[in-house]
C-alpha cells in the first residue's frame, strides 16, 4: 500500500509542479511580448538545440534587464518559452500547438528543416512570425511564406565567404563533399554545388551518411579514392566534424579539409590533436571574445552556464531578440505583416558586426540573415583567423 | 464477478461520454491536439499490444503508420483520391504489407524477430529517404490535402477546424478498440494468448498458429495504416523523422506504462504519458531523465502497468482487513 501511495505522490508532485510552472507566465502583470523557442533539447540534434536555445535566452535577458522595450507609450518585456522538439516533426506541432494556444506566443524560432516543414501549416493558419534556424531550402523560405524568416547564417554565404581564400592558398580545383542523408544535408548540398561552381570548384563526388554515426572510415575511403583536392565536411555537426578530419588524416588523406558549419576550435585540436588538425580550414569564429559585444555575451554566459558548454555559436543566437526588438520599436507594432515588412529593410548589429537580411536572389524573398563569417586555419597547433567577411554580392543578391 | 462487469462498463461509459463531450467543456485547440494524439498513439500501441500477446515483440509499428501515411498522402496528391478512400486503402496496405513480412518471419522467436522487425523499420525509412520522386525524400511530402468534406443533407463537414479532427479520431479509435476487443474475445485471440507458453502444444493440437500470428501481426498494422493516414492528412505533411525506430519504442513504452494485461492499458499508457509529457515541459532538457525514472519506478514497483493500481489498492486493503 506504501509503494503505491509513494509512487502516486511523485506522480501527483510531478503533475503540480509541472502546472505551477507553466502557469506562471499567464498570471504575470508586466505587459509581456510572448516569444517561443522550439529546439531539440533531447535526442541527437540536442547538441545544437540546447545551445541554440540558450543563447537567444540570454539575449532576451539582457534587454529585460535593461528595462524592456516602449511601443506606443507602454514598456513590454520578453517572456521565453522553450519547447522540446526533439527533432521530430510530430512533436514540433504538438509543441507549437502549446506555443500558440496555450501560451499565446506571437513569435517563433523553429530550428531545424523538417520540424519547420510540419509547422508551417499551423504558423500561415495563426499569423505567426518566426525567425527560423532552418535548413529546407526554397520549400521553407519562398515569397508565399512571407512570415517565415531564416535567423541563421547562409548556407551559401559561408561557403563564398571561405571559398576564395582557400582556393587562393591551395590552388584546389575538384571538391568532396560530406553530409548528413537528412533534409539538412541535401539542402546544403544543393547550395554548395551551386557556390561552388560559381566559385570555379568542381564537386566530384557527394558522399551521405546516417547522422549519429562516428565512424566515418567507409565514407571517407569512397571520398579519396576519387581524389578531391578539398573535402568540405557540409551540414555535419561540429563533434562529427573534428571525427571526420582525424579520420581522413588517419587514412592519409593529404589534401585540404574545410570544416564548414561551426566547430569548436579548441575542440578540433582536441579531438585530432595539433598534428592531425594542422592546415585545417575552420568555419567557425573564435570563442574567446574579440570584441566588447563579444566580452558581455560571454561574461552574460559565464554567470548562468558552465564555462565548458560555452562556444562562439551562442554570439548568432544571442543576437535574435536585439533584431526583433528593433524591428517592433522602429515600426510601433507588434503586428507580424509590419513587423516582416521591417525586418525587411533594418539594419542591426551582432557580435560580429552589421547584419541585414537578404537572399532574393534565391528565395525570391528577403528572409535570409546575412552576416559577417570568418574562416580559420590550423597553424602551429593553433587556430588562426584568416577571413573575417560580408555577403559576397552576386551569391545571395545581386 | 457480475458487479465487477458492472462497475468496469459504466466506467467505460462515463470515460466514453468524457471523451464525447470534451470539444463542448474545451474548445481550446492545444488539448483538442492532445486528446487527438492519445487516441491515435493509442490504436498504434493497441496495435503492439495484439502481436505481443502472441508472443512477439514488434518494433516496426511505426513504420507501418508511416506506410499508411505516405500511401495515404502519395494517392491523395498524385492521383488526386479522397481521403475517404485514401484511409481504407492505407490500413489495407499496411496490413497486406505486414502479411508479406510476417509470413516468413513469424515463424522466428524471441530476439530474432525483434531484429527483423528492426530491419523493416531501417529500411523503410531509407526508402521514404531515397525516393524522390514518390515521397519527397528527406523533406517529406508536402501539402497533402486535409480530408474532404462530409455532406450530410444540407450540413457539410469541412475539417477546418480540430473539433472535427477530434470527432474523426474518436471514431477510427472506438473502431479500433472495438476490433481488437472482439479480436482478443474470439476463439482466435484464445488461441493467441496460449502461444508465448504454449505454441508447440498448440501445434501438436492441429492448430495452424502462423495463421493466427499473422492475422493478430496484420491487424496492428491495418489499424497503424489508418493512424498514419489520418495523421498525414491532418498535418498536411509528412516526413521519415516522423515513423522512426524511436517512435516504435515510445509506443512499446505507452503499452508497457499501461500495462500488457488488458486493452485498456495501452489507451491509460498512452493517455498518461502523453499527458505527463506536456506537463513536463518547463523540465526542459531533463524531461526524458524524469520520464525514464518514471518508467523505472513503473517498471519496478508496478509490473502489471498503471492499469494495475486500483487492483494493488485493493489488495493492500484487503490484506489490511
Amino acid at each position: 500500500m506504501k509503494r503505491v501511495i509513494s509512487l502516486i505522490s511523485i506522480f501527483a508532485f510531478i503533475c503540480a509542479f509541472g502546472l505551477s510552472a507553466g502557469g506562471s507566465a499567464v498570471y504575470a502583470a508586466e505587459k509581456e511580448a510572448r516569444f517561443g523557442i522550439l529546439t531539440a533539447l533531447s535526442g541527437p540534434a540536442a547538441v545544437w538545440g540546447i545551445g541554440n536555445s540558450r543563447g537567444m535566452e540570454l539575449g532576451a535577458d539582457e534587454i529585460n534587464e535593461k528595462g524592456g522595450f516602449k511601443v506606443k507609450g507602454d514598456t513590454y518585456k520578453w517572456k521565453v518559452f522553450v519547447y522540446d522538439h526533439k527533432y521530430i516533426p510530430a512533436e514540433a506541432v504538438k509543441a507549437l500547438n502549446k506555443a500558440i494556444f496555450s501560451d499565446k506566443v506571437s513569435y517563433v524560432a523553429i530550428q531545424g528543416g523538417s520540424p519547420s516543414l510540419a509547422c508551417m501549416p499551423l504558423l500561415k493558419q495563426n499569423k505567426i512570425l518566426a525567425l527560423c534556424n532552418a535548413a529546407g531550402g526554397k520549400s521553407v523560405t519562398n515569397p508565399d511564406n512571407p512570415l517565415f524568416f531564416r535567423f541563421n547564417p547562409a548556407i551559401e554565404g559561408a561557403y563564398a565567404s571561405a571559398i576564395p581564400y582557400i582556393i587562393k592558398e591551395t590552388g584546389c580545383k575538384t571538391v568532396a563533399s560530406i553530409n548528413p542523408d537528412d533534409e539538412t544535408g541535401k539542402g546544403n548540398l544543393v547550395a554548395s554545388k551551386y557556390v561552388l561552381g560559381k566559385l570555379g570548384l568542381e564537386t566530384i563526388t557527394s558522399e551521405f551518411y546516417e547522422r549519429g554515426i562516428k565512424d566515418f572510415t567507409s565514407v571517407l575511403t569512397r571520398v579519396i579514392s576519387k581524389n578531391p583536392d578539398l573535402i568540405e565536411t557540409g551540414m555535419t555537426d561540429p563533434t562529427s566534424q573534428a571525427l571526420m578530419l582525424k579520420q581522413a588524416r588517419e587514412l592519409g588523406y593529404k589534401g585540404a579539409m574545410y570544416l564548414i558549419w561551426g566547430p569548436n576550435p579548441e575542440q578540433v585540436l582536441k579531438i585530432c590533436g595539433p598534428e592531425l588538425a594542422e592546415g585545417a580550414y575552420l568555419g567557425a569564429s573564435p570563442a574567446e571574445p574579440q570584441n566588447d559585444k563579444q566580452r558581455e555575451i560571454y561574461e552574460r554566459f559565464l554567470k548562468k552556464y558552465p564555462e565548458r558548454d560555452w562556444d562562439a555559436n551562442y554570439y548568432t543566437h544571442y543576437a535574435l531578440f536585439g533584431c526583433l526588438t528593433k524591428a517592433i520599436v522602429e515600426s510601433q507594432s507588434f503586428d507580424p505583416f509590419v513587423l516582416a515588412d521591417t525586418l525587411e529593410t533594418i539594419k542591426w548589429e551582432d557580435a560580429f558586426g552589421p547584419c541585414s537580411f537578404g537572399g532574393e536572389k534565391i528565395f525570391g524573398i528577403k528572409r535570409q540573415m546575412l552576416q559577417y563569417m570568418t574562416l580559420q586555419k590550423v597553424e602551429n597547433g593553433k587556430s588562426v583567423v584568416k577571413v573575417i567577411s560580408g555577403p559576397i554580392p552576386g551569391i545571395l543578391d545581386d | 464477478m457480475k458487479n465487477n462487469s458492472t462497475t468496469k462498463k459504466v466506467i467505460i461509459a462515463i470515460v466514453g461520454l468524457a471523451a464525447i463531450l470534451l470539444p463542448v467543456f474545451s474548445s481550446d485547440p492545444y488539448i483538442l491536439h492532445i486528446a487527438i494524439a492519445i487516441l491515435i498513439w493509442s490504436m498504434l500501441a493497441l496495435g503492439i499490444r495484439i502481436v505481443l500477446v502472441s508472443g512477439h515483440l514488434n518494433i516496426a509499428q511505426a513504420s507501418f503508420m508511416g506506410f499508411g501515411a505516405y500511401a495515404s498522402g502519395a494517392l491523395a496528391m498524385k492521383l488526386g483520391w479522397s481521403f475517404w478512400i485514401c484511409l481504407p486503402l492505407a490500413g489495407v496496405i499496411a496490413a497486406i504489407l505486414a502479411i508479406i513480412v510476417g509470413l516468413p518471419t513469424l515463424r522466428i522467436k524471441g530476439a530474432y524477430f525483434v531484429i527483423i522487425t528492426l530491419g523493416l523499420s531501417e529500411v523503410s525509412r531509407r526508402i521514404w529517404m531515397m525516393w524522390d520522386s514518390l515521397f519527397g525524400g528527406p523533406q517529406g511530402l508536402l501539402g497533402i490535402p486535409p480530408p474532404d468534406a462530409i455532406k450530410l443533407g444540407g450540413l457539410a463537414i469541412m475539417f477546418n477546424s480540430k473539433v472535427h479532427y477530434f470527432y474523426l479520431a474518436f471514431v477510427l479509435f472506438v473502431i479500433t478498440v472495438f476490433v481488437m476487443w472482439r479480436f482478443e474475445k474470439s476463439r482466435t485471440g484464445l488461441l493467441l494468448k496460449s502461444f508465448p507458453k504454449a505454441d508447440m502444444l498448440a501445434e501438436s493440437s492441429g492448430v495452424y498458429i502462423m495463421k493466427y500470428k499473422v492475422a493478430a501481426f496484420a491487424l496492428g498494422a491495418f489499424f497503424a495504416g489508418l493512424a498514419g493516414s489520418f495523421w498525414a492528412h491532418y498535418f498536411t505533411y509528412c516526413s521519415p523523422w516522423d515513423f522512426t525506430l524511436m517512435a516504435s519504442f515510445y509506443m512499446l513504452m505507452y503499452v508497457v506504462m499501461g500495462g500488457t494485461g488488458s486493452i485498456a492499458g495501452p489507451i491509460v499508457g498512452s493517455a498518461v504519458m502523453l499527458t505527463l509529457d506536456e506537463l513536463l515541459r518547463p523540465f526542459k532538457e531533463y524531461m526524458p531523465m524524469i520520464l525514464g525514472v518514471i518508467l523505472i519506478l513503473v517498471l519496478r514497483f508496478m509490473p502489471g502497468g498503471i492499469i494495475s493500481i486500483p487492483g494493488l489498492i485493493r489488495d493492500a486493503v484487503m490484506r489490511k482487513e
